[in-house]
Protein backbone atom coordinates (compact mmCIF):
# COMPACT_ATOMS: atom_id res chain seq x y z
CA UNK A 1 0.00 0.00 0.00
CA UNK A 2 3.02 2.25 -0.53
CA UNK A 3 1.65 4.05 -3.51
CA UNK A 4 -1.56 5.17 -2.86
CA UNK A 5 -0.81 8.81 -4.47
CA UNK A 6 0.00 6.99 -7.62
CA UNK A 7 -2.53 8.14 -10.00
CA UNK A 8 -4.93 5.16 -11.39
CA UNK A 9 -4.40 3.68 -15.07
CA UNK A 10 -6.43 1.80 -17.34
CA UNK A 11 -5.41 -0.26 -20.07
CA UNK A 12 -7.12 -2.25 -22.73
CA UNK A 13 -5.71 -4.32 -24.88
CA UNK A 14 -7.46 -6.83 -27.95
CA UNK A 15 -6.08 -10.12 -27.61
CA UNK A 16 -7.76 -13.60 -28.75
CA UNK A 17 -10.28 -11.21 -29.91
CA UNK A 18 -10.77 -10.44 -26.66
CA UNK A 19 -11.12 -6.79 -25.23
CA UNK A 20 -9.18 -7.18 -21.84
CA UNK A 21 -9.02 -3.95 -19.45
CA UNK A 22 -6.85 -3.95 -16.86
CA UNK A 23 -7.25 -1.03 -14.58
CA UNK A 24 -4.22 -0.60 -11.62
CA UNK A 25 -4.64 1.38 -8.54
CA UNK A 26 -1.63 1.48 -7.51
CA UNK A 27 0.73 1.71 -10.39
CA UNK A 28 4.57 1.75 -10.24
CA UNK A 29 7.79 1.22 -12.63
CA UNK A 30 7.59 -2.48 -11.50
CA UNK A 31 3.80 -2.84 -11.80
CA UNK A 32 4.17 -1.36 -15.21
CA UNK A 33 6.39 -3.96 -16.36
CA UNK A 34 4.55 -6.52 -15.24
CA UNK A 35 1.69 -5.91 -16.85
CA UNK A 36 2.95 -5.69 -20.35
CA UNK A 37 4.22 -9.35 -19.25
CA UNK A 38 0.99 -9.79 -18.39
CA UNK A 39 -0.16 -9.21 -21.69
CA UNK A 40 2.50 -10.67 -23.64
CA UNK A 41 1.73 -13.76 -21.21
CA UNK A 42 -2.05 -13.59 -22.54
CA UNK A 43 -1.02 -13.22 -26.23
CA UNK A 44 1.17 -16.48 -26.00
CA UNK A 45 -1.44 -17.94 -24.84
CA UNK A 46 -3.56 -17.15 -27.69
CA UNK A 47 -0.81 -18.60 -30.19
CA UNK A 48 -0.05 -21.94 -28.11
CA UNK A 49 -3.53 -22.37 -27.18
CA UNK A 50 -6.27 -21.87 -29.28
CA UNK A 51 -7.75 -24.04 -31.63
CA UNK A 52 -8.19 -21.32 -34.10
CA UNK A 53 -4.65 -21.56 -34.52
CA UNK A 54 -3.15 -24.13 -37.01
CA UNK A 55 0.32 -24.40 -34.86
CA UNK A 56 -0.50 -24.11 -31.56
CA UNK A 57 0.07 -26.87 -28.98
CA UNK A 58 -3.79 -27.47 -28.82
CA UNK A 59 -4.14 -27.80 -32.23
CA UNK A 60 -0.53 -30.00 -32.40
CA UNK A 61 -2.44 -32.13 -29.84
CA UNK A 62 -5.47 -32.77 -31.51
CA UNK A 63 -3.55 -33.84 -34.90
CA UNK A 64 -1.83 -35.95 -32.87
CA UNK A 65 1.70 -34.52 -33.45
CA UNK A 66 1.69 -34.16 -29.76
CA UNK A 67 0.79 -37.26 -26.94
CA UNK A 68 -0.24 -35.72 -23.74
CA UNK A 69 3.23 -37.15 -22.33
CA UNK A 70 4.78 -34.43 -24.32
CA UNK A 71 2.69 -31.70 -23.67
CA UNK A 72 3.90 -28.63 -21.99
CA UNK A 73 3.32 -27.72 -18.57
CA UNK A 74 1.06 -25.64 -19.20
CA UNK A 75 -1.03 -27.39 -21.71
CA UNK A 76 -0.94 -30.38 -19.09
CA UNK A 77 -2.48 -27.73 -16.72
CA UNK A 78 -5.18 -27.35 -18.90
CA UNK A 79 -5.55 -30.97 -19.89
CA UNK A 80 -6.38 -31.92 -16.26
CA UNK A 81 -8.56 -29.03 -16.01
CA UNK A 82 -10.65 -30.16 -18.97
CA UNK A 83 -11.26 -33.56 -17.75
CA UNK A 84 -11.66 -32.61 -14.06
CA UNK A 85 -14.81 -30.46 -15.02
CA UNK A 86 -15.74 -33.19 -17.67
CA UNK A 87 -15.76 -35.36 -15.04
CA UNK A 88 -17.88 -33.51 -12.11
CA UNK A 89 -20.22 -32.04 -14.70
CA UNK A 90 -21.48 -35.34 -16.12
CA UNK A 91 -20.23 -34.93 -19.11
CA UNK A 92 -22.12 -31.81 -20.01
CA UNK A 93 -19.04 -30.11 -20.63
CA UNK A 94 -16.52 -31.41 -23.02
CA UNK A 95 -13.49 -30.02 -24.59
CA UNK A 96 -13.64 -33.43 -26.81
CA UNK A 97 -16.70 -33.91 -28.62
CA UNK A 98 -16.87 -36.38 -31.18
CA UNK A 99 -16.61 -35.09 -34.72
CA UNK A 100 -14.87 -31.99 -33.36
CA UNK A 101 -11.68 -30.54 -32.70
CA UNK A 102 -10.36 -30.57 -29.37
CA UNK A 103 -11.35 -27.22 -27.49
CA UNK A 104 -10.56 -26.24 -24.38
CA UNK A 105 -11.60 -22.71 -24.51
CA UNK A 106 -14.32 -23.14 -21.77
CA UNK A 107 -11.11 -23.39 -19.42
CA UNK A 108 -8.66 -21.29 -21.08
CA UNK A 109 -9.35 -17.99 -20.80
CA UNK A 110 -9.69 -18.20 -17.04
CA UNK A 111 -6.63 -19.77 -16.38
CA UNK A 112 -4.71 -17.61 -18.51
CA UNK A 113 -6.12 -14.22 -16.80
CA UNK A 114 -5.72 -15.68 -13.34
CA UNK A 115 -2.40 -16.48 -14.02
CA UNK A 116 -1.82 -13.04 -15.52
CA UNK A 117 -3.00 -11.64 -12.26
CA UNK A 118 -0.34 -13.62 -10.58
CA UNK A 119 2.00 -11.65 -12.70
CA UNK A 120 0.63 -8.65 -11.14
CA UNK A 121 0.58 -9.30 -7.94
CA UNK A 122 4.02 -10.90 -7.68
CA UNK A 123 5.28 -7.58 -9.51
CA UNK A 124 3.79 -6.07 -6.25
CA UNK A 125 0.36 -4.81 -7.68
CA UNK A 126 -1.82 -5.33 -4.94
CA UNK A 127 -5.22 -2.56 -6.05
CA UNK A 128 -6.49 -3.89 -9.58
CA UNK A 129 -9.09 -5.44 -11.75
CA UNK A 130 -8.38 -7.14 -14.65
CA UNK A 131 -11.38 -7.84 -17.44
CA UNK A 132 -10.95 -10.14 -20.09
CA UNK A 133 -14.09 -9.81 -22.19
CA UNK A 134 -16.69 -10.16 -19.48
CA UNK A 135 -14.34 -12.00 -17.26
CA UNK A 136 -13.25 -10.32 -14.17
CA UNK A 137 -10.55 -11.00 -11.68
CA UNK A 138 -9.90 -8.44 -8.83
CA UNK A 139 -7.61 -7.66 -6.21
CA UNK A 140 -7.49 -5.47 -2.61
CA UNK A 141 -9.65 -2.24 -2.79
CA UNK A 142 -10.09 -0.04 -5.82
CA UNK A 143 -9.75 2.90 -3.26
CA UNK A 144 -9.33 2.51 0.63
CA UNK A 145 -12.21 1.15 2.68
CA UNK A 146 -14.21 0.37 -0.02
CA UNK A 147 -14.43 -3.40 -2.47
CA UNK A 148 -14.84 -3.12 -5.78
CA UNK A 149 -18.06 -3.21 -7.62
CA UNK A 150 -18.55 -5.89 -10.65
CA UNK A 151 -22.11 -5.71 -12.42
CA UNK A 152 -23.33 -8.20 -13.86
CA UNK A 153 -24.55 -7.21 -17.69
CA UNK A 154 -28.11 -7.58 -18.42
CA UNK A 155 -28.96 -10.83 -20.36
CA UNK A 156 -31.01 -8.68 -23.35
CA UNK A 157 -29.65 -5.11 -22.59
CA UNK A 158 -25.87 -4.48 -22.86
CA UNK A 159 -26.46 -1.26 -21.14
CA UNK A 160 -28.17 -2.63 -18.09
CA UNK A 161 -26.92 -4.60 -14.97
CA UNK A 162 -29.42 -7.10 -13.60
CA UNK A 163 -26.29 -7.40 -10.09
CA UNK A 164 -23.91 -6.27 -8.61
CA UNK A 165 -20.81 -7.94 -6.81
CA UNK A 166 -18.81 -6.40 -4.40
CA UNK A 167 -15.51 -8.08 -3.62
CA UNK A 168 -11.53 -7.38 -2.74
CA UNK A 169 -10.02 -10.36 -4.00
CA UNK A 170 -11.82 -12.38 -5.89
CA UNK A 171 -13.62 -13.87 -9.76
CA UNK A 172 -16.44 -13.40 -11.57
CA UNK A 173 -17.30 -15.39 -14.79
CA UNK A 174 -20.54 -15.45 -16.65
CA UNK A 175 -21.66 -17.57 -19.56
CA UNK A 176 -23.98 -16.38 -21.74
CA UNK A 177 -26.02 -16.63 -25.08
CA UNK A 178 -26.43 -12.98 -25.99
CA UNK A 179 -23.38 -12.44 -26.90
CA UNK A 180 -22.39 -15.03 -29.14
CA UNK A 181 -25.57 -16.96 -29.69
CA UNK A 182 -26.11 -20.16 -28.27
CA UNK A 183 -22.67 -21.67 -28.57
CA UNK A 184 -22.05 -23.51 -25.60
CA UNK A 185 -22.86 -27.25 -26.33
CA UNK A 186 -24.11 -29.97 -23.79
CA UNK A 187 -22.08 -32.99 -23.88
CA UNK A 188 -24.27 -34.97 -23.01
CA UNK A 189 -26.51 -34.47 -26.08
CA UNK A 190 -24.13 -32.91 -28.60
CA UNK A 191 -26.89 -29.63 -28.38
CA UNK A 192 -27.03 -26.26 -28.13
CA UNK A 193 -27.28 -25.71 -24.33
CA UNK A 194 -30.49 -23.59 -23.90
CA UNK A 195 -32.02 -23.62 -20.33
CA UNK A 196 -30.48 -20.36 -19.28
CA UNK A 197 -29.55 -17.03 -21.12
CA UNK A 198 -26.63 -16.08 -17.82
CA UNK A 199 -24.83 -17.76 -15.67
CA UNK A 200 -22.19 -16.32 -13.26
CA UNK A 201 -20.16 -17.77 -10.71
CA UNK A 202 -18.29 -15.99 -8.18
CA UNK A 203 -15.13 -17.68 -6.54
CA UNK A 204 -11.94 -16.86 -5.08
CA UNK A 205 -9.78 -17.33 -8.60
CA UNK A 206 -10.80 -17.02 -11.77
CA UNK A 207 -9.77 -20.72 -12.97
CA UNK A 208 -12.42 -21.88 -11.24
CA UNK A 209 -15.15 -19.17 -11.77
CA UNK A 210 -14.68 -19.59 -15.96
CA UNK A 211 -14.65 -23.40 -15.53
CA UNK A 212 -17.66 -23.86 -13.02
CA UNK A 213 -19.60 -20.77 -15.23
CA UNK A 214 -18.90 -23.07 -18.87
CA UNK A 215 -19.86 -26.03 -17.49
CA UNK A 216 -22.82 -24.95 -15.20
CA UNK A 217 -24.09 -23.59 -18.16
CA UNK A 218 -24.02 -26.76 -20.55
CA UNK A 219 -25.43 -28.57 -17.88
CA UNK A 220 -28.78 -26.23 -17.86
CA UNK A 221 -31.49 -25.58 -15.41
CA UNK A 222 -29.83 -27.97 -13.04
CA UNK A 223 -26.50 -26.29 -13.33
CA UNK A 224 -27.39 -23.88 -11.25
CA UNK A 225 -27.80 -26.03 -8.42
CA UNK A 226 -24.21 -27.39 -9.05
CA UNK A 227 -22.63 -24.41 -9.36
CA UNK A 228 -23.86 -23.33 -6.14
CA UNK A 229 -22.58 -26.40 -4.64
CA UNK A 230 -18.87 -26.02 -5.90
CA UNK A 231 -16.59 -25.31 -3.24
CA UNK A 232 -16.02 -21.73 -2.18
CA UNK A 233 -18.80 -20.74 -5.54
CA UNK A 234 -21.43 -18.80 -5.86
CA UNK A 235 -23.94 -18.89 -8.30
CA UNK A 236 -25.94 -15.79 -9.57
CA UNK A 237 -28.37 -17.43 -12.86
CA UNK A 238 -31.40 -15.91 -15.37
CA UNK A 239 -32.95 -18.80 -16.77
CA UNK A 240 -34.62 -19.08 -20.60
CA UNK A 241 -38.07 -17.56 -18.74
CA UNK A 242 -36.17 -15.13 -17.16
CA UNK A 243 -36.17 -16.07 -13.27
CA UNK A 244 -33.32 -15.31 -11.29
CA UNK A 245 -31.73 -17.96 -9.33
CA UNK A 246 -28.85 -16.84 -6.78
CA UNK A 247 -27.16 -18.26 -4.11
CA UNK A 248 -28.13 -17.71 -0.21
CA UNK A 249 -24.83 -16.24 0.77
CA UNK A 250 -25.03 -14.25 -2.37
CA UNK A 251 -26.60 -10.84 -0.53
CA UNK A 252 -23.90 -11.69 2.84
CA UNK A 253 -21.45 -11.27 0.25
CA UNK A 254 -22.29 -8.14 -1.37
CA UNK A 255 -23.43 -6.22 1.65
CA UNK A 256 -20.45 -6.97 3.67
CA UNK A 257 -18.41 -6.22 0.63
CA UNK A 258 -15.93 -9.23 1.70
CA UNK A 259 -13.97 -11.36 -0.26
CA UNK A 260 -15.55 -14.52 -1.70
CA UNK A 261 -12.44 -16.71 -0.84
CA UNK A 262 -13.61 -17.34 3.25
CA UNK A 263 -17.26 -18.22 1.68
CA UNK A 264 -18.19 -21.69 1.35
CA UNK A 265 -21.72 -22.23 0.00
CA UNK A 266 -24.49 -23.73 2.74
CA UNK B 1 -2.40 2.13 -25.95
CA UNK B 2 -3.65 5.82 -24.78
CA UNK B 3 -4.50 6.31 -28.60
CA UNK B 4 -6.67 3.37 -28.22
CA UNK B 5 -8.41 4.82 -25.09
CA UNK B 6 -8.56 7.60 -27.21
CA UNK B 7 -10.41 5.73 -29.67
CA UNK B 8 -12.71 3.90 -27.77
CA UNK B 9 -13.67 7.27 -26.11
CA UNK B 10 -14.66 8.82 -29.03
CA UNK B 11 -16.76 5.35 -30.48
CA UNK B 12 -18.48 5.68 -27.27
CA UNK B 13 -19.18 9.62 -27.29
CA UNK B 14 -22.00 9.33 -28.79
CA UNK B 15 -23.35 6.50 -26.76
CA UNK B 16 -22.39 8.10 -23.43
CA UNK B 17 -25.91 10.25 -23.04
CA UNK B 18 -27.85 6.77 -23.58
CA UNK B 19 -25.64 5.86 -20.38
CA UNK B 20 -28.13 5.75 -17.29
CA UNK B 21 -24.53 6.39 -15.29
CA UNK B 22 -23.93 9.25 -16.72
CA UNK B 23 -26.45 11.72 -16.02
CA UNK B 24 -24.74 14.71 -15.73
CA UNK B 25 -22.12 13.51 -19.35
CA UNK B 26 -22.45 16.34 -21.74
CA UNK B 27 -23.01 14.94 -25.39
CA UNK B 28 -20.93 18.01 -26.69
CA UNK B 29 -17.45 16.83 -25.20
CA UNK B 30 -15.36 13.56 -24.72
CA UNK B 31 -14.38 13.77 -21.37
CA UNK B 32 -17.24 14.72 -19.67
CA UNK B 33 -17.76 10.82 -18.61
CA UNK B 34 -18.20 10.15 -15.25
CA UNK B 35 -18.60 6.61 -13.43
CA UNK B 36 -19.85 7.75 -10.23
CA UNK B 37 -23.82 7.90 -9.77
CA UNK B 38 -25.56 11.44 -9.23
CA UNK B 39 -25.35 12.32 -6.06
CA UNK B 40 -29.01 11.67 -5.58
CA UNK B 41 -28.06 7.90 -5.31
CA UNK B 42 -27.03 8.66 -1.83
CA UNK B 43 -30.32 9.70 -0.76
CA UNK B 44 -32.65 7.29 -3.10
CA UNK B 45 -36.26 6.26 -2.22
CA UNK B 46 -36.82 3.04 -0.41
CA UNK B 47 -37.07 1.27 -2.84
CA UNK B 48 -33.65 1.59 -3.96
CA UNK B 49 -31.83 -0.25 -0.85
CA UNK B 50 -27.96 -0.06 -0.76
CA UNK B 51 -27.69 -4.19 -1.02
CA UNK B 52 -26.96 -4.00 -4.65
CA UNK B 53 -29.36 -7.38 -5.75
CA UNK B 54 -32.83 -7.44 -5.04
CA UNK B 55 -34.17 -9.00 -1.70
CA UNK B 56 -37.19 -10.29 -3.28
CA UNK B 57 -35.90 -13.53 -5.13
CA UNK B 58 -35.89 -16.13 -2.94
CA UNK B 59 -32.82 -17.83 -3.18
CA UNK B 60 -33.05 -21.36 -5.57
CA UNK B 61 -36.36 -20.88 -5.62
CA UNK B 62 -37.33 -17.97 -7.68
CA UNK B 63 -40.31 -19.87 -8.97
CA UNK B 64 -41.96 -19.20 -5.31
CA UNK B 65 -41.81 -15.53 -5.77
CA UNK B 66 -44.46 -13.61 -4.82
CA UNK B 67 -46.64 -12.81 -7.60
CA UNK B 68 -46.79 -8.64 -8.34
CA UNK B 69 -49.93 -6.87 -9.92
CA UNK B 70 -50.80 -7.10 -13.52
CA UNK B 71 -49.50 -4.22 -14.17
CA UNK B 72 -45.84 -5.00 -12.91
CA UNK B 73 -45.82 -8.44 -13.70
CA UNK B 74 -45.00 -8.26 -17.30
CA UNK B 75 -42.40 -5.89 -17.17
CA UNK B 76 -39.08 -8.07 -17.34
CA UNK B 77 -37.06 -6.35 -19.52
CA UNK B 78 -37.02 -2.17 -18.05
CA UNK B 79 -35.98 -0.89 -21.46
CA UNK B 80 -36.57 2.82 -20.39
CA UNK B 81 -32.60 2.89 -21.84
CA UNK B 82 -32.08 1.85 -25.16
CA UNK B 83 -28.08 1.50 -27.02
CA UNK B 84 -29.29 3.43 -29.84
CA UNK B 85 -31.94 5.35 -31.07
CA UNK B 86 -35.38 4.48 -31.26
CA UNK B 87 -38.27 4.79 -33.27
CA UNK B 88 -41.25 7.04 -31.55
CA UNK B 89 -43.77 5.12 -30.15
CA UNK B 90 -46.25 6.42 -32.75
CA UNK B 91 -44.03 5.06 -35.78
CA UNK B 92 -44.36 1.66 -34.13
CA UNK B 93 -46.65 -0.75 -36.07
CA UNK B 94 -47.75 -2.41 -33.04
CA UNK B 95 -50.07 -1.28 -30.92
CA UNK B 96 -49.73 1.99 -29.36
CA UNK B 97 -48.99 2.47 -25.85
CA UNK B 98 -51.59 1.98 -23.52
CA UNK B 99 -51.70 4.33 -21.05
CA UNK B 100 -51.73 3.44 -17.20
CA UNK B 101 -54.71 4.39 -14.96
CA UNK B 102 -52.53 5.42 -12.41
CA UNK B 103 -49.98 7.47 -14.26
CA UNK B 104 -49.89 10.78 -14.12
CA UNK B 105 -48.88 13.12 -15.96
CA UNK B 106 -44.72 14.39 -15.78
CA UNK B 107 -42.08 16.11 -16.16
CA UNK B 108 -38.71 14.61 -18.16
CA UNK B 109 -36.41 12.45 -16.82
CA UNK B 110 -32.77 13.71 -15.42
CA UNK B 111 -31.50 11.33 -18.69
CA UNK B 112 -32.92 13.87 -21.06
CA UNK B 113 -30.72 16.39 -19.24
CA UNK B 114 -28.34 13.96 -19.67
CA UNK B 115 -27.98 13.85 -24.02
CA UNK B 116 -28.76 16.88 -24.49
CA UNK B 117 -25.93 19.36 -25.17
CA UNK B 118 -26.28 20.84 -21.17
CA UNK B 119 -23.04 21.60 -18.91
CA UNK B 120 -25.55 20.75 -16.00
CA UNK B 121 -24.22 19.26 -13.13
CA UNK B 122 -25.15 15.80 -11.70
CA UNK B 123 -28.06 16.81 -9.99
CA UNK B 124 -29.99 19.38 -11.44
CA UNK B 125 -33.51 19.77 -11.79
CA UNK B 126 -34.33 18.04 -14.55
CA UNK B 127 -35.05 20.69 -17.57
CA UNK B 128 -38.20 21.31 -18.44
CA UNK B 129 -40.48 18.88 -20.88
CA UNK B 130 -40.40 21.51 -23.47
CA UNK B 131 -37.12 21.47 -23.48
CA UNK B 132 -36.25 18.29 -23.47
CA UNK B 133 -38.72 16.98 -25.41
CA UNK B 134 -38.69 19.24 -28.29
CA UNK B 135 -34.62 18.73 -28.48
CA UNK B 136 -33.92 15.37 -28.05
CA UNK B 137 -35.33 13.67 -30.71
CA UNK B 138 -32.82 10.90 -30.78
CA UNK B 139 -33.57 10.20 -26.98
CA UNK B 140 -34.69 6.86 -25.38
CA UNK B 141 -37.11 8.94 -22.90
CA UNK B 142 -40.03 10.96 -23.47
CA UNK B 143 -41.81 13.27 -21.25
CA UNK B 144 -46.13 12.08 -21.09
CA UNK B 145 -46.70 16.04 -20.39
CA UNK B 146 -46.96 15.63 -24.22
CA UNK B 147 -48.72 12.54 -25.14
CA UNK B 148 -47.67 11.65 -28.68
CA UNK B 149 -49.58 12.37 -31.36
CA UNK B 150 -52.45 9.34 -31.70
CA UNK B 151 -51.78 8.32 -28.41
CA UNK B 152 -55.20 8.08 -26.07
CA UNK B 153 -55.08 9.94 -22.98
CA UNK B 154 -54.96 8.57 -19.79
CA UNK B 155 -57.92 6.15 -19.01
CA UNK B 156 -58.13 6.80 -15.21
CA UNK B 157 -58.99 10.02 -13.48
CA UNK B 158 -55.18 11.78 -12.19
CA UNK B 159 -53.29 10.60 -9.16
CA UNK B 160 -52.11 12.65 -6.56
CA UNK B 161 -48.42 11.61 -6.49
CA UNK B 162 -45.68 13.59 -4.53
CA UNK B 163 -44.42 16.10 -6.22
CA UNK B 164 -40.77 15.10 -6.53
CA UNK B 165 -42.34 11.84 -8.22
CA UNK B 166 -41.97 12.61 -12.22
CA UNK B 167 -43.51 9.54 -14.60
CA UNK B 168 -41.60 9.17 -18.14
CA UNK B 169 -42.34 7.17 -20.81
CA UNK B 170 -40.09 5.07 -22.56
CA UNK B 171 -39.48 4.38 -26.50
CA UNK B 172 -40.41 1.29 -28.18
CA UNK B 173 -37.48 -1.66 -27.59
CA UNK B 174 -37.52 -4.35 -29.38
CA UNK B 175 -36.70 -7.32 -27.70
CA UNK B 176 -36.15 -11.67 -28.47
CA UNK B 177 -39.86 -11.73 -26.48
CA UNK B 178 -41.16 -8.71 -28.69
CA UNK B 179 -41.55 -5.09 -28.18
CA UNK B 180 -41.98 -2.95 -25.26
CA UNK B 181 -42.64 0.25 -23.93
CA UNK B 182 -41.93 1.04 -20.32
CA UNK B 183 -43.00 3.76 -18.02
CA UNK B 184 -40.78 4.77 -15.15
CA UNK B 185 -40.98 6.05 -11.88
CA UNK B 186 -38.65 8.56 -10.85
CA UNK B 187 -38.30 9.98 -7.22
CA UNK B 188 -35.56 12.58 -7.65
CA UNK B 189 -32.99 11.12 -10.22
CA UNK B 190 -33.45 7.37 -8.68
CA UNK B 191 -35.42 5.19 -10.87
CA UNK B 192 -38.64 3.93 -8.47
CA UNK B 193 -40.54 2.19 -10.59
CA UNK B 194 -40.94 0.58 -13.69
CA UNK B 195 -44.34 0.01 -15.41
CA UNK B 196 -45.01 -1.70 -18.68
CA UNK B 197 -47.43 0.19 -21.15
CA UNK B 198 -46.98 -1.97 -24.25
CA UNK B 199 -46.20 -5.76 -24.44
CA UNK B 200 -46.01 -8.42 -27.16
CA UNK B 201 -49.21 -9.30 -28.95
CA UNK B 202 -47.96 -12.97 -29.10
CA UNK B 203 -49.34 -14.80 -26.81
CA UNK B 204 -46.05 -17.14 -25.95
CA UNK B 205 -43.81 -14.37 -25.81
CA UNK B 206 -46.69 -12.88 -23.23
CA UNK B 207 -46.65 -15.97 -21.43
CA UNK B 208 -43.07 -15.75 -20.92
CA UNK B 209 -43.27 -12.07 -19.67
CA UNK B 210 -45.60 -12.78 -17.44
CA UNK B 211 -43.84 -15.80 -15.68
CA UNK B 212 -40.35 -13.82 -16.21
CA UNK B 213 -41.09 -10.48 -15.08
CA UNK B 214 -41.59 -10.03 -11.04
CA UNK B 215 -37.51 -10.97 -10.20
CA UNK B 216 -35.71 -9.56 -12.96
CA UNK B 217 -37.47 -6.42 -12.81
CA UNK B 218 -36.33 -5.84 -9.29
CA UNK B 219 -33.56 -6.55 -9.45
CA UNK B 220 -32.88 -4.19 -12.49
CA UNK B 221 -34.37 -1.92 -10.32
CA UNK B 222 -32.39 -1.75 -8.02
CA UNK B 223 -28.66 -2.47 -10.27
CA UNK B 224 -29.63 0.79 -11.86
CA UNK B 225 -28.47 2.91 -9.04
CA UNK B 226 -25.20 1.36 -8.37
CA UNK B 227 -21.88 2.86 -9.15
CA UNK B 228 -19.72 0.29 -11.02
CA UNK B 229 -15.89 -0.66 -11.41
CA UNK B 230 -16.15 -3.06 -14.04
CA UNK B 231 -19.02 -5.39 -15.40
CA UNK B 232 -18.98 -9.59 -15.81
CA UNK B 233 -20.83 -10.84 -18.47
CA UNK B 234 -20.76 -13.34 -21.71
CA UNK B 235 -17.87 -13.65 -23.57
CA UNK B 236 -18.18 -10.02 -25.39
CA UNK B 237 -16.36 -9.93 -28.80
CA UNK B 238 -13.73 -7.27 -29.61
CA UNK B 239 -16.51 -5.67 -32.20
CA UNK B 240 -19.35 -5.43 -29.66
CA UNK B 241 -16.96 -4.24 -27.09
CA UNK B 242 -17.26 -0.65 -28.25
CA UNK B 243 -20.55 -0.58 -28.06
CA UNK B 244 -20.08 -2.10 -24.30
CA UNK B 245 -21.30 -0.37 -20.54
CA UNK B 246 -17.10 -1.79 -20.15
CA UNK B 247 -15.65 0.14 -22.51
CA UNK B 248 -17.68 3.38 -21.56
CA UNK B 249 -15.75 2.19 -18.06
CA UNK B 250 -12.73 2.31 -19.17
CA UNK B 251 -13.44 5.43 -22.05
CA UNK B 252 -12.95 7.22 -18.15
CA UNK B 253 -9.62 6.75 -18.35
CA UNK B 254 -7.19 7.88 -15.33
Amino acid sequence: MTNLAAAPVRRVQQIMGLPISLDLRDPSPAVYQAARQAFDWLRDVDRRFSPFQHGSEVCRLDRGELTADQASPELAEILTLCTRYEHDSGGAFRAWLPGRCFDPCGVVKGWAVQRAGQILREAGAQRFCLNAGGDVMTAGEPEPGRAWRVGIRHPVHSDQLCAVIRMRDGAVATSGTYERGAHILDGRTGQPARDLVSLTVIASDLTTADAASTAAFAMGAAGIAWAHSQPGCLVFAVDAHHRVHKSAGLDTTITRGETTSTTTCP
Amino acid sequence: MRRACAAVIITVAALIPLLRYHPSSSASTDTAVHASPPPQTAASAPATPQTDIGAAATPQTAASAPARSPANSAAPIPAYTATTPLAPPQADSNAGPRPQPGAAAATPSPADAAGAASSQAAGDVPRSPRASTGNSPALPLTSTAAPPVGTAAPAGSPVTVPSHQKTVTGSMVNTPFGPYQVQVVFTGNAITDVQLITEPSDRHSQRIAASAAPILHQEVLQAQNAAIDTVSGATITSRAYAQSLQAALDATGH
